[in-house]
């Protein structure tokens, strides 16, 4: 039997789940009421109860630790992509991404998700209110296990969002330009276009039955949107285009570097993925309840270890056949393949999986090349490969996996085309508009001298690349 | 295209539901992807073998 003691808190969990009928909210801590809390009893059911609670913040604790292997991954593949005379600056990015955007995102970007699940009215229900930063569940707090540890996964989510803008832009945007970009992009724009389409709440899922499980909208697709509006603003780097227009190559530095980033981003996206499903304690006396998707529809762990991963090698797959070969791509590619499955990952069959990363990889050789033709100098392919991954992932979700309940409204083509859309729009319009004010206001490139003579020597004072015994004089 | 096997909200929480992949009550289709993503993955192994020191291939 379980022990109620009042708790001076009475505010309820911020991380709350909405399940049939939508208006009925559950606790994910699954304690009678908010304002209760557990103790140790001794009795087998309670105790299994606190357990089950302790494991909860154990996973969802480790999947953001695991998470950190993304951005490593992409301070690895990004300084890999620049030439070594912007190296230093490159990572100097990905690292301050991470910075830039965790304050941030506490004290306003976790207020974002809760407040505007609805649309553009804020909500100032209790789920919001519990997610302002002076909230008593916004710290340590004896009766709340859960609020921590999913503010944190989300933040690694945000960190994403950033990091994938990051390498479209290296080599000539401005550190501060950049900063306050990301920081937009990772505490503002992303996570409304989470609360719209990837919470229990959000009016994409209830109105039309959008199914993203997971975020190649508002994570992939949003980010990718947001960076082209930003790349059209920014303009290519120096010598990248010659006099008709043409494109020409500028080659990573060190290509062995860019895939091992892009190993580790494989490794961390399971996690990421690891957090996108809930995990919840039933109501004492109801059935187990199985892991759930953030919408409270049914899902398994297991369909992401099949999914995700046929997904890669599909990807990976794509790529190489359509780019003939090129590293590249090919392993850009199997990342193209994993986001591809995002949002149908708890339904899809392996094996069609694989397909849909197959032609994700393959797609996004294709959009790379086509945005690089028009002008777009997008140095990693960000565009290509989570804004062309990150769109297929819903629509395919629509061609494929249409007619799943969804609680009262089921999956459809429809709805997909809808949150494909939001999406776009959500991410384009603050990137484009900010960063033409940024760039009108002589703010967001830095000058010819120094993106000629390199952003590490010019703006930190140090080349991060240095020839093997060379000795300089000290500073 | 539907491809749900199930249809309403209750089948789907169900406890007694078990396969809810895509197709699971179309296994004629399923047998279909099977076989194209078989045929997917020999079509790879024969581009690998273009593309091995034939980037023109």
């Amino acid at each position: 039997m379980l022990s109620e003691i009042p708790a001076t808190n009475k505010m309820p969990s911020p991380v709350v789940l909405v399940r049939e009928p939508i208006s009925m909210v559950v606790s994910l801590r699954g304690c009678p009421g908010p304002g209760s809390r557990l103790t140790w009893s001794g009795d087998v059911e309670g105790d299994a109860r606190l357990f089950a609670e302790k494991t909860i913040e154990t996973f969802y604790f480790w999947t953001g630790v695991l998470m950190w292997l993304i951005h490593a991954g992409f301070m690895i593949y990004e300084a890999g992509v620049a030439r070594q005379k912007n190296v230093l600056m490159t990572m100097m990015k990905n690292l301050l991404t991470c910075a830039v955007i965790t304050p941030t995102f506490f004290l306003f970007g976790w207020w974002i998700y809760y407040a505007f699940q609805g649309g553009v009215v804020p909500d100032t229900g209790a789920a919001a209110v519990a997610a302002l930063p002076w909230s008593e569940v916004m710290g340590p707090n004896l009766d709340d296990n859960i609020t921590g540890v999913f503010w944190f996964a989300f933040l690694l989510f945000s960190f994403t969002t950033g990091s994938i803008m990051s390498g479209a832009v290296i080599e000539r945007i401005r550190l501060g330009a950049y900063l306050l970009l990301a920081m937009i992009l990772g505490s503002v724009v992303w996570i409304l276009a989470a609360a719209w389409g990837w919470s229990s709440g959000a009016w994409l899922y209830t109105e039309y039955g959008f199914h993203d499980w997971g975020a190649g909208g508002c994570v992939h697709t949003v980010a990718a949107a947001f960076t082209l509006g930003v790349l059209l603003n920014l303009g290519p780097r120096i010598g990248k285009y010659d006099d008709q227009g043409r494109p020409l190559e500028i080659p990573p530095h060190n290509l062995p570097m860019t895939m091992l980033g892009l190993m580790l981003i494989f490794t961390g996206f399971y996690a990421f993925y690891a957090a996108c499903a809930v995990f919840q304690v039933a109501e004492p006396g109801a059935d187990p309840e199985p892991w759930r998707s953030i919408y409270g529809t049914p899902m398994t762990l297991g369909s992401l270890a099949f999914t995700v991963t046929m997904g890669f090698a599909g990807g990976a797959m794509g790529a190489f056949i359509t780019s003939k070969g090129d590293p590249y791509w090919t392993i850009s590619g199997g990342l193209a393949g994993m986001i591809s499955i995002a949002s149908g990952v708890d339904v899809y069959h392996p094996a069609l999986g694989y397909l849909i990363g197959f032609a994700g990889g393959a797609l996004a050789v294709f959009v790379g090349n086509r945005l690089e033709r028009r002008g777009i100098d997008d140095a990693v392919g960000a565009i290509a490969v989570h804004g062309g991954a990150g769109v297929w992932s819903m629509l395919a979700m629509g061609l494929f996996a249409s007619g799943y309940p969804q609680h009262e409204i089921l999956s459809s083509l429809k709805g997909q085309l809808v949150g494909i859309a939001v999406m776009i729009g959500v991410g384009f319009v603050p990137g484009y508009l900010i960063s033409l004010v940024l760039d009108r206001s002589g703010l967001l490139r830095v000058s010819r001298e120094v993106e000629l003579a390199g952003l590490d020597v010019a703006e930190l004072g140090i080349e991060g690349v240095v020839p093997a015994g060379t000795i300089g004089e000290k500073t | 295209m539907n491809s749900s096997p199930v249809s309403t909200w209750a089948e789907f929480d169900s406890r007694s539901t078990e396969a809810i992949y895509t197709f699971a009550d179309q296994p004629a289709t399923i047998h279909g992807i099977c076989l194209l993503a078989a045929v997917v993955v020999v079509w790879f192994l024969v581009s690998a073998f273009r593309f091995d020191g034939h980037r023109d291939g």
